[in-house]
Order: structure tokens, then C-alpha cells, then sequence
């Protein structure tokens, strides 16, 4: 996980709000988030040629869209959601074009994390983005943004623009079938 | 890790809290994240405005003397020297066609046109024929400037007191 960034988002806001030291404050923002934002979206979609494209498009939609943000909320939340939102628009695409194509083999989770160049893992880290993968995106995100960023429910809510309450009800119910995929698999290898 | 995570995983996913999250297994090209942001701010960059120096100023005297010296240069003056060489060139024998050709129509008597159309009638259209002079012709126009009506009126009376009738008048026209 990368570090906290040493310069605050009223910082970076106010740099970017001018044309004199906006280049400044896009540095500053790749700085703080470029590397956070893009394990998460790499964690939401597993292969780095997708999640190449989608990180992209998060950073253009935020440097666009940057001075409608009006600071109700943490910059570092709406960027997680602008990231969040991407990937879960990008996986939807992504299952229905899996849906449609007759080539089952190709579509199986299985395929897209071997096949990709960029992903090395070990047994029991494969078994577990396997375990991952078999969860809605909603509930992917969920499970990511806790387990992997240990954010806090409040501000996932935030993000998620839900409920604590039903994030902990799908955290819960998310981290039982990723426990219950790894037992079968360990049960099965026995 | 945080307590409260911890605890969570310990008590609803025993297995998953043994797993280490720092070994993930992705990777990325080297480089990647600083070419992605040199990519990016090329892409989303605002548009730059480009400062000229000023140029200084300079009069229409001096302004002439430079674009003529440019003109000099010795390539653009061999590129100006081919396409003057080639209007002029176009000019003399444009003017050369033409010339034969008004030559040649001078030559041609009045006779000779009009035998030719008769020839070659039928490839000439009415309107074509009448504006030659061939088929119907306009003689109001001639008749109004050759008499006028009191010429008419005087001529009668010189019949009528010549005692001339109509076929007496024929015979002498």
C-alpha cells in the first residue's frame, strides 16, 4: 500500500485551481493517488492491459471534472469512487461480452488471470483472486476497498454512496464465500 | 493491519487472515507509473499559449527589400525562372492557335459560308440559321427607316394626279 501523501488534497486543490501552478498540482495528484487508485482498479479488474484503460479514464474524467468538485467531500473519496465506478462500468462490459461468447474456456476467470503477462502469483494467491473473482463487482469493491485498502466502513460508505450498515453486511457475506471457495479447494486438493 | 479488520477476518474468515496481502502477484511494466503520467498530462494538459516575441518593427521599404531577396535565393529565383518560362510558353502558343484560326475565318468569303451551311444544313438549328440570315427576315425595321408614312401619302397623290393606274405602275417597276 502506498504511503500517505505528504501534501494535503486542499493543497492539491488549490494548485490545480490555477493556471500558473496547475501543473504543479497535477504532479501532486499523480504523486498521492496515481499508484493507490491504480491497484485499486488493477484489483477490480485483475489484468493490467484493462486496468491500463480504465485508469486512464478515471485520471481524465477527474482532471476534467476537477474544478466542478466542490469539496463536500474528501478529494480522496471522490477519487476512489470516480476509480470504483469505472471499473464496476468496465467489468459489466466485460461479463456480457464473456456472456456472449461461445468460447466458455476463454471467458473463465481462470484464463484472464493466467493470461496476463503481468500477474505472477503464488498457488494460494491465485486461489484467492479466484475465490475474489466469483464475487458481484458491487461486493468485489466492497470486499477490495476493505480488505486490501482497510478503509474505514464510514468512509467506503462515502465511496460506495451506501450505508454502513449494509457494508458490513456485504463484507461479512463477501469474506464468507471467498472463506468457503478456499475451503473447497483445500478440501478438494486432500 | 488494523484491530478491527483483523478481528473481522479472524472471526469470519480464519483462512483468508492467514494469507499475506503484500504478496499479490501483479506487477507492472518499469516504468509504468512515470510514463503514465507524462501520457496523461500530454492528454489532458491545458492548452498552451504560445508566446511570440514580438517581432520588431520594421518599414514597407525594408519589408520589400527582404521578400525580394527571398525571392533571390537561388533556388526560388530557378523555381520563379521555370514558371515564367512556362507561361510564357502557354502564352505564345495560345496566341499562336488563335491566330491561325482568325487568319483562317478572314480568308473565308461570305460565298463560301453561306454554300458550306447550305451544304451542311441540316447539322444548323433555326435559331442558328436566322441569326446567319438564312429563313425568315425582319424587314419592319428597315421598312420604318426607308418610308415614312407622309412618303406614302404623298406618292398616292402624285399617282392620282398623274392619272398612273396600278397596272400602268407595274410596268415600270
Amino acid at each position: 500500500m502506498a504511503e500517505k501523501p505528504s501534501i494535503t488534497d486542499e493543497q492539491i486543490l488549490s494548485l490545480l485551481e490555477k493556471e500558473t501552478s496547475y501543473e504543479q498540482g497535477f504532479k501532486a495528484l499523480m504523486s498521492a493517488y496515481q499508484e493507490r487508485l491504480y491497484w485499486h482498479v488493477r484489483r477490480m479488474v485483475d489484468n493490467h492491459e484493462d486496468a491500463n484503460d480504465v485508469i486512464q479514464n478515471v485520471f481524465i474524467k477527474v482532471f476534467r471534472n476537477i474544478k466542478k468538485f466542490k469539496g463536500d467531500s474528501k478529494l480522496y473519496t471522490w477519487l476512489y469512487r470516480i476509480a470504483t465506478n469505472e471499473s464496476i462500468t468496465f467489468l459489466n462490459k466485460r461479463n456480457k461480452k464473456a456472456t456472449n461468447s461461445l468460447d466458455d474456456e476463454l471467458s473463465t476467470v481462470a484464463h484472464q488471470l493466467t493470461a496476463d503477462t503481468y500477474f505472477d502469483p503464488d498457488e494460494a494467491q491465485l486461489q484467492l483472486k479466484a475465490a475474489i473473482a466469483t464475487l458481484p463487482e458491487k461486493q468485489k469493491a466492497v470486499f477490495n476497498l476493505r480488505y486490501y485498502e482497510e478503509m474505514p466502513y464510514l468512509e467506503m460508505a462515502k465511496v460506495l454512496d451506501t450505508t454502513v450498515g449494509a457494508l458490513k453486511a456485504s463484507y461479512h457475506h463477501g469474506l464468507k464465500k471467498v472463506e468457503t471457495y478456499l475451503k473447497n479447494i483445500e478440501h478438494n486438493s486432500l | 493491519m488494523k484491530k478491527e479488520i483483523k478481528e473481522e477476518l479472524n472471526n469470519h474468515a480464519p483462512l483468508l487472515s492467514g494469507l499475506s496481502k503484500k504478496q499479490e502477484g501483479y506487477k507492472v511494466p518499469d516504468d509504468y507509473f512515470a510514463r503514465m503520467e507524462a501520457d496523461l498530462w500530454e492528454q489532458i494538459k491545458p492548452a498552451t499559449k504560445t508566446v511570440t516575441e514580438a517581432a520588431p518593427r520594421t518599414s514597407w521599404w525594408d519589408g520589400l527589400i527582404q521578400q525580394i531577396n527571398w525571392l533571390l535565393q537561388p533556388r526560388m529565383a530557378l523555381q520563379l525562372a521555370s514558371v515564367a518560362l512556362l507561361i510564357l510558353a502557354g502564352f505564345f502558343i495560345m496566341n499562336r492557335n488563335a491566330t491561325t484560326q482568325t487568319d483562317a475565318l478572314a480568308n473565308l468569303t461570305a460565298d463560301d459560308a453561306s454554300e458550306y451551311i447550305l451544304a451542311n444544313l441540316d447539322e444548323f438549328d433555326t435559331e442558328s440559321l436566322i441569326e446567319l440570315g438564312f429563313g425568315e427576315e425582319d424587314f419592319s425595321a428597315a421598312d420604318a427607316t426607308l418610308f415614312e408614312d407622309t412618303d406614302v401619302d404623298d406618292l398616292l397623290d402624285e399617282l392620282q394626279r398623274e392619272n398612273i393606274d396600278l397596272q400602268t405602275l407595274e410596268v415600270y417597276l
